[in-house]
Parts: C-alpha cells; sequence; structure tokens
C-alpha cells in the first residue's frame, strides 16, 4: 500500500503532505500498519494453517493437547501491551505537535477567523479582508481562530492532516504550516481563446466533515462549471503581509454588481444559491428571469410585488432576516445576515442579473477617470488570462488594483 | 439391552411427538406466550424484517454513491436514507440480534432451565421492542428523521424531520434492552444448575452475562439523554442548544457515554457465540478459558471509560483527550487475548467447515482487520486526519458487520436444528457464507483507503476522484446483498424440504444439545446431565438417533440432577 508514497500527488493511502506535520501524522500511520500486518498475517496464517492441518479425517476426536498454559497466555496478553504503549506515546507526541501553536502563529497578526456556516466558510484576516477561499503562504504559521454560526461543522483540510469541529456558541483553534505551495494559477488553466479549465493541481480540499444538514456535502473545494473553485485553499510563495494581494477587496465605487458578487462569494451565499441554470442547491437559484415573480410561502401566503421597488424590499428583507417570510418548497436553514444598506444595493444588483454585469443603475459614473479605470480593468482580465497569471475573475483583478493602498494601511497598523 | 443402552432409549431415544412450535395453536398462543423459545423465535423474526428494511436502505445509498453527482436521491433524502440505515441497524437490529433473539432461545436451556427467571418481563420486553419500533416506522414515514442516527445537537434541534418520534423510539427500545438485561443477570446468578459454577458456564454465558450488565448500567444514560432532547426541542430548555446558552458537546458526552458501551452490548455476545463455534467444530476444549470469561468482563467495565475517544477533534482539552486515548488502547488488550485463544482452540483440533464454522473463521479474519484498523483511530496523531472519513465508516462496519453479525449468522446457522429441528443443506450454507464474506471485503476494504485519503463520510457528492472506489464498494454491496439472500434461502428451505435434524447434530457438549430438537415446552423431558461444556469426550455418537449423545459410565447411574416437576398449562 505503500508502494507509490513516492508518488507527487500523494500516496496511495494519503493525499500530499501539505503541512509541517503531515509527514509525522502519515509516518505513524505506516508504524501501526507495518505491526498491525504482521499480527493480521500470524494470526491468520496459524488460522489457515491449522485449519488445512487438522481437518478432520477419520476420527472424530483430536489428539489430546491442552487447553491452557499460563505463560503463553500471559505472554500474548502482556507483550502487545508493549506495543500499545509505543504507539500512544508516539501518537500523543504528534498530536501535542500539532495541537500547540509555535510562538509565530499564536500571534494577533498571524490569527485567522474561520466561520462555517450552513454551508458554506468565511475567512477573516487580521486585517479585516473577508474572502471564502482561504489564502496561506508558504512556511508561515497561521492560527485559526474557529467558530460556527449554526449548527456543528468540521474544518478539515486533508493535505494538512488537519481536522477541527467549528462548535456553535464557542472557540475552537488549530494551527498550520504550510510546505507546500498552490497557487490559482497551478490550480486553473486559461488557454489561448480564454476558455477556462481545471489546472494541473487540485487546490488545497477544504472539507465540512461533521454532518451539518442538507448541504453538507456542498462545504468543500469543489471545481465548478462556470470555471471556478468553491472554496479552494491556496498557499502562496510569500510573506503572509503580502497575502493581502489576493485577500482585499474595496468597493467598487463605480459598480454595485461587482460589489454584489464579491460578497455573494465571500459571504458563502454560492454555498446554497447556484447563478442562473446551473444545478439547484439548497436554496433556489438566481434567475434573471424570477425578478418580480410572486412568492409563495409554505403556509400558503402570496406576496405580489407592484414595483421594483417593493421587490427590492422583499429581496433585503429575505436577506437580513431571512425566516420571515420561507418560500414554499425551500427548508428554513438560510442564516441572519447584518448586511450594511451599501451591501444590500450590491447584493441587490447582483441578484436582479446574476449571469452578467449590468449597467450600472446608479448613474454615478460621470467621472472620465472611472470610466478609463473600468476599461482597464477588462484589459487587465484578459492580459492575466493570456499569461496565465493568478489573476483569473475580475475579482483578482480589482484586488491587484487596489492592493497597494491596502497593504501600506497594514504596515502602518503594525507599527 | 443392556442397562446403559436402555437409559439411553429411556433418555434420548425418540423425539417427543409435541415441541414448543406445535404444543399450542393459534396466534394468541405466540402472542401471548410467555415461553422463553417463542420470545426468542419472535424477536428473531423482527430483527431480521428490520435488518431486511435497513439493508435495503444501505443498497439504495450505495446505488446512489456510484456516480459522484446525483442519480436518484436528493441530498436530503440521502440524508435520511443513511440516518435511516444507522439508527434502524444499531437501535433495532444489531443490539438486539444476538441477545434478544438467540440469547433468549438459548440461554435458559444452556443452564438446563425451563425458562429465563421473569417469563412476563421477557414477553414485556419482546412489546417494547415492538413499541421502539413502531416509533422508528413512525418516525420514517412521516417526515423521515436527517439527523444521522447520533442526533447530534444543535442540528438535531433545528432540523425539521421526525427527531421526537425517533427519540421515543430509543426511549422505548432503550428500557426493552434493559429488561433483556436485567432478567439475563438474574437468571444466571440463581438458576444455574447444581454443579454449574461460574467457571463452568460455557462462554456464551459470559458474554451475554457481561452485555446483560453494560445493557442495565448505560442504557438509562440513553433514556435520559433522549428525554433532555425532547425536551430540549418541545420546551427549549437551552441545555444543548448554544442559541439559548447551552452546550452542544455536552449531548456528545451523553450520547457516548451510553453509545460506545453500547458497542460492547453489540460485539461482546459475538464474541460469546465465536468461543461456542469454534471450540464445538473443531472438537476441542477451548484454549484458555479463563483468560476468554475474564476478558469478556474487562471490556464490559472498560468499554465504560473510553467514550471520549469519538470526541477527539470536538475541541475537548488535551489532558482529556490524552487520558481516553490512554483508555482506549487499554480495551484493545482483552480483544486481542480473545483471538489468540480462538486460534489457538484450532490447534490439534478435528475440524469441519460447516457453515458455523466457516462464519466463525470469516468472523476472526473480519474482526481481525476490525480491530487492527482501530489502532489508528485510538492514536491521536493519525485519528485527527482519519475522524469523521471513510476510514471509520469501513472500521465500525468490519467490527459491527463483519463482527456482530458474521457471528449472529454464524450462530443462527449453529442453532438453527436446534430452533426448528430441521438440517439446512450444508453446501447452500458455505456457499452463503463465501459470497458473503467475498462482498462483505470488497464493500468496506475501499472505503479504508477512500477514508485515508481524506473523503468524509456522510456526503451525497463527493469528489470525482473518489469515484472508483465507490464504485468497487457497490458492487461489493450488491454481492453481500447476494450471499445474505442466498443464506436465508437456504435457511428457510430447510424448514419444509431439510431432514430431521436429532437432538445434537454437532457434538457439542453444552446443555442445550441434550434436549430434543426442537425443544418440548419444558425444554427438558429428563434429568439433564451435566458435564463440562467444552468436554467432547463426553459425547459419542448413536446411530439410532442419527446424533450425538452424552456417555454414559456402564457401572453407574447417569450423573443427574432432579428437575422440578413440570408445571401443567392449561
Amino acid at each position: 500500500m505503500f508502494l507509490f508514497s513516492q508518488a507527487r500527488e500523494g500516496s496511495f493511502s494519503f493525499p500530499t503532505q501539505g503541512s509541517s506535520f503531515a509527514a509525522e501524522v502519515d509516518s505513524m500511520y505506516a508504524f501501526i500498519f507495518w505491526i498491525s500486518l504482521f499480527f493480521f498475517i500470524v494470526i491468520n496464517g496459524l488460522m489457515v494453517y491449522f485449519v488445512i492441518k487438522y481437518r478432520r479425517k477419520d476420527k472424530r476426536l483430536p489428539e489430546k493437547s491442552p487447553a491452557h498454559h499460563t505463560v503463553l497466555e500471559l505472554a500474548w496478553t502482556i507483550l502487545p501491551a508493549f506495543i500499545l504503549v509505543i504507539m500512544f506515546i508516539r501518537g500523543a507526541w504528534g498530536y501535542l505537535e500539532m495541537r500547540n501553536p509555535p510562538e509565530a502563529a499564536n500571534a494577533v497578526e498571524r490569527t485567522i477567523d474561520v466561520r462555517a456556516f450552513k454551508y458554506g466558510w468565511q475567512f477573516t484576516y487580521p486585517n479585516g479582508d473577508i474572502t471564502s477561499e482561504l489564502h496561506l503562504a508558504k512556511n508561515v504559521p497561521v492560527r485559526f481562530r474557529i467558530s460556527s454560526r449554526d449548527a456543528l461543522h468540521s474544518f478539515f483540510i486533508r493535505e494538512f492532516r488537519l481536522k477541527m469541529d467549528c462548535v456553535p456558541g464557542r472557540y475552537t483553534e488549530a494551527w498550520v504550516n504550510p510546505i507546500e505551495t498552490r497557487t490559482p494559477s497551478e490550480t486553473i488553466s486559461v488557454d489561448e481563446n480564454g476558455n477556462v479549465s481545471k489546472g494541473e493541481k487540485e487546490p488545497f480540499h477544504l472539507q465540512c466533515a461533521e454532518y451539518c444538514g442538507e448541504g453538507h456535502s456542498q462545504m468543500r473545494t469543489e471545481w465548478k462549471d462556470d470555471g471556478t473553485w468553491a472554496f479552494p485553499v491556496y498557499v502562496h510563495d510569500c510573506s503572509f503581509d503580502e497575502l493581502t494581494e489576493f485577500t482585499t477587496w474595496d468597493f467598487d465605487q463605480n459598480s454595485n454588481w461587482k460589489n454584489g458578487e464579491f460578497l455573494f462569494k465571500a459571504y458563502g451565499c454560492v454555498g446554497c444559491h447556484a447563478i442562473e441554470g446551473a444545478a439547484q442547491k439548497v436554496g433556489p437559484n438566481f434567475r434573471a428571469d424570477q425578478w418580480r415573480v410572486d412568492r409563495r410561502s409554505a403556509t400558503g401566503e402570496v406576496k405580489t410585488f407592484a414595483n421594483d421597488a417593493e421587490f427590492e424590499t422583499y429581496l433585503s428583507r429575505s436577506i437580513n432576516y431571512s425566516t420571515e417570510f420561507i418560500v414554499n418548497g425551500y427548508p428554513n436553514q438560510m442564516p441572519k445576515f447584518e448586511f450594511s444598506p451599501k451591501q444590500l444595493d450590491g447584493l441587490i444588483a447582483f441578484i436582479r442579473s446574476p449571469g452578467q454585469e449590468t449597467v450600472d443603475e446608479t448613474g454615478e459614473t460621470t467621472d472620465p477617470k472611472a470610466g478609463e479605470a473600468g476599461a482597464g480593468k477588462e484589459k487587465q482580465k484578459i492580459d492575466a488570462s493570456k499569461s496565465d497569471e493568478s489573476k483569473i475573475d475580475n475579482e483578482d483583478g480589482d484586488a491587484a488594483k487596489v492592493a497597494e493602498p491596502k497593504s501600506s494601511k497594514n504596515t502602518e497598523k503594525k507599527e | 439391552m443392556s442397562t446403559i443402552a436402555k437409559q439411553k432409549e429411556k433418555l434420548f431415544g425418540h423425539a417427543p411427538e409435541e415441541n414448543f412450535l406445535t404444543e399450542s395453536k393459534g396466534w394468541a398462543s405466540w402472542l401471548f406466550t410467555l415461553d422463553h423459545k417463542r420470545i426468542g423465535i419472535m424477536y428473531l423474526i423482527g430483527v431480521m424484517s428490520a435488518f431486511t428494511l435497513a439493508g435495503i436502505l444501505a443498497l439504495i445509498l450505495r446505488m446512489e454513491l456510484f456516480i459522484p453527482g446525483e442519480m436518484f436521491l436528493s441530498n436530503q433524502n440521502y440524508n435520511r436514507m443513511f440516518t435511516l440505515h444507522g439508527a434502524i441497524m444499531v437501535f433495532v437490529f444489531i443490539i438486539p440480534s444476538i441477545p434478544a433473539a438467540l440469547g433468549n432461545f438459548i440461554l435458559p436451556i444452556m443452564l438446563g432451565a425451563k425458562d429465563v427467571a421473569f417469563p412476563r418481563l421477557n414477553l414485556a420486553s419482546f412489546y417494547l421492542w415492538m413499541g421502539g419500533t413502531f416509533f422508528f416506522i413512525l418516525s420514517m414515514l412521516f417526515n423521515a428523521l436527517d439527523t444521522g442516527w447520533t442526533f447530534y445537537t444543535p442540528y438535531s434541534i433545528q432540523t425539521s424531520s421526525a427527531v421526537i418520534a425517533a427519540t421515543t423510539g430509543v426511549f422505548i427500545l432503550g428500557f426493552s434492552s434493559i429488561f433483556t438485561g436485567l432478567n439475563f443477570i438474574v437468571t444466571v446468578n440463581t438458576m444455574r444448575p447444581p454443579g454449574m459454577t461460574w467457571f463452568k458456564m460455557p462462554l456464551l454465558l459470559w458474554a451475554l452475562y457481561s452485555t446483560a450488565i453494560i445493557q442495565v448500567l448505560a442504557t438509562p444514560v440513553l433514556a435520559i439523554t433522549g428525554l433532555l432532547l425532547m425536551a430540549e426541542r418541545i420546551l427549549g430548555l437551552g441545555i444543548f442548544d448554544p442559541a439559548l446558552g447551552g452546550d452542544p458537546v455536552l449531548f456528545q458526552h451523553f450520547f457516548w457515554f451510553y453509545s460506545h458501551p453500547a458497542v460492547y452490548i453489540m460485539i461482546l455476545p459475538a464474541m460469546g457465540v465465536i468461543s461456542e463455534l469454534i471450540s464445538v467444530h473443531s472438537q476441542k476444549k477451548i484454549f484458555g478459558y479463563e483468560f476468554i470469561a475474564y476478558s469478556s468482563i474487562a471490556i464490559a467495565l472498560l468499554g465504560f471509560l473510553v467514550w471520549g475517544h469519538h470526541m477527539f477533534t470536538s475541541g475537548q482539552s488535551e489532558m482529556v483527550i490524552l487520558i481516553f486515548s490512554a483508555l482506549t488502547f487499554s480495551v484493545a488488550i482483552p480483544s486481542a487475548v480473545k483471538v489468540f485463544n480462538w486460534v489457538a482452540t484450532l490447534y490439534k483440533g478435528s475440524i469441519t467447515l460447516t457453515t458455523p464454522m466457516c462464519y466463525a473463521l470469516s468472523f476472526i479474519f473480519l474482526f481481525g482487520i476490525g480491530g487492527l484498523t482501530g489502532l489508528p483511530l485510538g492514536t491521536l496523531s493519525t485519528d485527527v486526519h482519519l475522524h469523521d472519513t471513510y476510514f471509520v465508516v469501513a472500521h465500525f462496519h468490519y467490527v459491527m458487520v463483519g463482527g456482530t453479525l458474521i457471528a449472529f449468522l454464524g450462530g443462527l446457522f449453529h442453532w438453527w436444528p436446534k430452533m426448528f429441528g430441521r438440517m439446512y443443506n450444508e453446501k447452500g450454507g458455505q456457499l452463503g457464507a463465501l459470497i458473503v464474506f467475498i462482498g462483505f471485503n470488497l464493500t468496506f476494504f475501499p472505503q479504508f483507503i477512500m477514508g485515508s485519503r481524506g473523503m468524509p463520510r456522510r456526503y451525497a457528492k463527493y469528489d470525482p476522484e473518489f469515484q472508483i472506489f465507490h464504485q468497487i464498494s457497490t458492487i461489493g454491496a450488491i454481492t453481500l446483498g447476494i450471499g445474505l439472500a442466498i443464506a436465508g434461502y437456504v435457511l428457510l428451505m430447510s424448514l419444509y424440504r431439510g431432514k430431521r435434524a436429532p437432538g445434537n447434530p454437532w457434538a457439542a457438549s453444552t446443555l442445550e444439545f441434550q434436549c430434543s430438537s426442537p425443544p418440548t415446552f419444558h425444554n427438558f423431558e429428563h434429568d439433564i446431565i451435566l458435564n463440562d461444556p467444552y468436554d467432547f469426550e463426553s459425547i459419542e455418537y448413536d446411530e439410532r438417533v442419527g446424533g450425538y449423545v452424552p456417555v454414559l459410565e456402564p457401572a453407574e447411574e447417569p450423573k443427574s440432577v432432579p428437575q422440578p416437576e413440570p408445571v401443567e398449562t392449561t
């Protein structure tokens, strides 16, 4: 089983070793495996040998042999106990290593908040950035402060051999020191026509390991039809502070739609709501043709909308106070949010036309410079695709644009 | 005719005309019976129906998992299926399987007794089982349960599915289990025949006794937990619900404080059955009787101290986790001792590969894998990675199915002639056992690899990288289903076509093989002859009965124990 342990993307039994303690876990497993295999072969080998050798031939009664042997019995009671003690000690040692964050990871500026909810993940970085992708820096130990908004979840990244339950009402913690990179450009490839496909490697896999309800198996790193990864774990070859390049999103003054798209991803709406014609998840899909369509609740109450404003009011209530009106056929599972009016504007603009960006209705784009910036952004996006860089979607493109001021802000904060 | 021959003729010569199956007729004679054998048979039919139902659910699950995306089950329906599969298998099938179905039938006869100590309590236990199962079926039909068989809070408080009906079912089933346990403890303590000291009891009785201790001590905790969960849902007490200041991890402690010992309620009787099968079918005195007997008690007691190993990643303190890990390793030792003793029993035996023996040997193989894969789960550094993955799923199926179910089937084939007085087709039985063995390994071995590669359990949809493992597993599940169907067919056909079974077809030395097959209403129509349960020299073949009978020493009267006068029943 360990014949393939040199393979690049993990061994036969284990995924790639992505963290500093993964090697110890795999080696511990191999240690137990070989000892177990030895005992298994001895026990079953003897069993098969005895069954063949002592098959009943002519006489029913066997020749006499002792029915107990105190020394032998004590030996096979006590000797395995020694092996078990060794296993316990080595396992406990490896475990304490995994549980106690080193000094460097324990600092406030190296703590990432992990928030699990039905059905998605949200990461808050020390500088306040929020993403639904986990961005880490190679060889930089970080600590996770883990919590849950609703049910039990479990924060499981298999390449890190890391697992910790997300318990509502309390914090749990974990830490990791990633030792291998997984950048977006390794995991998404773009051909010359701009078609995106899976890259040669996959990002590290984040999965929810504690059953949490209907969308449990959606809380994982997954390649999606729209050419993106849901909840990927990326490890960049950069310093921790430089991660802001990938995590920052400042509100785009020019496009409510883009702000909405960002929130849609960062707050994990994407975990339950698919866009347009994609396969339906837990909640209703966001579809342009559902705009202002009447809604019927499970109790039979019907809401009709005389104008856009009424429908927009309904949407904003449904986002921040989701339990007020549950549309028939859908579970009452959406967590409570506290979006600001500005954020709601963005989300509503996004929901109105989830498939593609609309011309901003607010009509604030009078500044010619802003228009230029927008065009530049588009260009940048195409460039990025062509050069197969990490900036795939406009989210990353924007991040690059605003990275500079944000990171300078960080250095200020540190000082 | 010599005196010995006369004696034999009198004791074992002819099958009595009436037996417990035929002595009274009509539905009422079954539904209100106090006869432990009839209650055992009713339990047998009940648990086998539950097993068939939960097995079909398992097949549906495996079919759905043939492809990574959705085939025919929505996420919600998938969650309901795996919940009901687990809950029915654990609460309705495995826990009562060996103790209540086989144990009820065998235990009193093994003691040479007429019945258990409290026959009415025994019948009450069966009706509680029926009641609990009824609530389970209710929870299945109306808004089926989707919490997983573990009912973890706070999800079980939030979900709209039938948690109340299911916990009511669990609560009632718990009392059924307590009644059986209590009955067995009193029966073994007070009704052993004169001369049968503790260390002359068959090992199955040690195992059932240990099981009964766990049932009586641990099950009330489950009942309380169920009540608290109901109170939480109905009254909003705030014990487990974090939104009200409760602690969801407390529920896990309560739940596993029962459910870990429950694992030993499931496996200990299986170990007892295997001790009997290995010894009888190799005609060899069991090796290391005392070690096996003490290890049953050790497992029963240590089993109470290890519940925390289900919660290594739940955020408990490191110190607690270290202690639970150390205690967990201590349970490994008595289990290993039993396996070594069984293999040593085969040494210089006279082994026949009868169907029960085939199951017993596959038990050693499968339980070996199940037990050894427990080691990386008890070891802390590896458990963090393996916890809640398919590795755990494979591990506990190897113990619960490869252990308990296989032992249950082995025991069923072993005692089937005793229960119904018919021999089954040996070739058919062996074929069934072989296909079950192959199908089982095909189903669950790939799950170890999936699990260590990081496939989490309870996933309705999964990463395409795991598809090949899931497909092998699904094919294995179908094979396993075919094997079980063959085993069931062989047993049922024996009722119509099987040749009459003698009182003792296996040359076994335990007391249940001294009465006729099937036993009469009073079990023994003659005085019992008490020998060592594993002394096979005290048994000889008798051509006239076509089976084995105790050897009667020429010069002396049988070492018999007077039986109380049978009570006349109306």
